[in-house]
């Protein structure tokens, strides 16, 4: 499972990680007790000052998605729970709403956007 | 080792004459690539060819400081830390090459993968051989601190025994006058040697082209740590076995007789471990100077 960020989204770096974060979570592909990366590997990895992505595990624990021990790393938490079908369905359309907001921002056509999602 | 035996003292000048060749064959190589030479097997970027840079001067040093410190201190002291001293210098060139240079940042979307890296996951096969080392090495020098006497200057470097016929004493014997230096070498040692390896296993990708290639050259990494831990760890464990073995044989066949009878089965194993810890020296001094690094020439 990868985390990406865009240096050209406007989204602020921290925003852009937390966002995806819970997707993930949402979709089950991280599940509850999964330990995710120290600060500074993920950092350093994606390029981003150590804060930011504290920043990002902070938001998240105050949201009880992740939690933190002093030794034990930053794991998902117990209560973090996989979304139901609706409301991943309801996160897939906001997602494309997005995509097409962007797309049309852009000029393209309608088949050009979907050509897009088929490539 | 010690100052006591040629033939040891001959073993230890032949070891060390050939790492210092190796080096400086090594380094030839090093410069090479610096100056633009090919010798990248795997994709890697230029600043892990500085690490590698880095990494390479580390021994450059660490042979000096070999040097300098084998005449050094009293009774063989010196000696006895020259190759742990070396040993040291490798895990600090490596810890610095890892923090200080950083990849270059990647233009456009930056991916890192959620999987928390860790140290025993890139730990290469020698792993266990080290660890066996410095089980043995702590055994040893926790008995002959133990079982030292002071010697006619004073210094816990004597092995010594007394009946109601008399006294016997036989010198030298790494009692604390050689295992506190080298046990505090060893620590600081082991110490620099975590250090070193969550640098290689912490440090940012991008040294390679590729995820699994980067994970290549923290294998390598590691694999130098170790290397490095063991021949400062096997050197100086080969002379306190040796010496301390032959000591307590001498002591055995003493006219005297007031050796303990375990003296005998204990200086047989210190004797095998003499040997097991120069094979393991040999060992470390190759890989550190023999395996290829990715990238290297």
């Amino acid at each position: 499972v990868n985390l990406t960020v865009d240096p050209d989204d406007p989204t602020p770096a921290y925003e852009q990680l937390r966002r995806q974060l819970v997707d993930l979570v949402g979709a089950g592909a991280l599940s509850p007790g999964d330990r995710l990366p120290p600060l500074r590997q993920l950092a350093g990895d994606l390029g981003l000052a150590v804060g930011t992505v504290a920043r990002t595990y902070r938001e998240l624990e105050a949201e009880g998605i992740l939690t933190s021990r002093r030794g034990g790393g930053t794991r998902v938490s117990d209560g973090a729970r996989r979304l139901p079908d609706a409301a991943r369905r309801a996160r897939l359309r906001e997602l494309a709403a997005t995509y097409l907001a962007h797309g049309r921002a852009l000029g393209a056509t309608d088949d050009e956007i979907r050509a897009a999602l088929e490539t | 080792m010690f100052g006591v035996g040629l033939v040891e003292v001959g073993a230890v000048g032949v070891l060390f004459s050939v790492l210092c060749a190796l080096v400086v064959w090594r380094l030839g190589h090093a410069l090479v690539i610096a100056f633009g030479g090919s010798g990248a097997a795997t994709a890697v970027t230029r600043e892990w060819q500085l690490v590698l840079g880095v990494r390479l001067l580390g021994m450059l040093v660490g042979a000096l400081v070999a040097v300098f410190t084998w005449n050094l201190g009293s009774n063989g002291r010196g000696p006895m830390l020259s190759l742990a001293l070396f040993g040291l210098c490798v895990l600090l060139a490596t810890a610095i090459g890892e923090t200080v240079v950083r990849p270059r940042p990647v233009p456009g979307v930056r991916t890192a993968s959620l999987t928390a890296r860790r140290v025993r996951d890139y730990l290469p096969w020698t792993t266990p051989l080290v660890g066996f080392l410095v089980a043995a090495a702590v055994a040893v020098l926790t008995l002959t601190t133990l079982t030292a006497s002071d010697d006619d200057l004073g210094a816990a470097r004597a092995l010594a025994c007394r009946t109601a016929d008399g006294a016997a004493s036989h010198s030298p014997y790494p009692g604390a006058f050689y295992s506190v230096p080298l046990g505090v070498t060893l620590v600081v040692v082991l110490v620099f040697a975590v250090v070193a390896a969550r640098r290689v296993v912490d440090r940012p990708r991008g040294m390679a082209a590729s995820p699994d290639d980067d994970d290549r050259l923290r294998r390598n990494s590691l694999d130098m740590v170790l290397a490095a831990t063991g021949t400062a760890v096997a050197a100086p464990l080969f002379g306190v076995a040796l010496v301390a073995g032959g000591t307590m044989n001498t002591l055995r066949g003493d006219p005297i007789g007031c050796a303990p009878g375990w003296y005998g089965p204990v200086a047989a194993v210190l004797l095998v471990l003499a040997l097991v810890a120069l094979w393991s020296t040999a060992l470390f001094l190759g890989r550190l100077v023999l395996v290829k690094s990715p990238g290297r020439a």
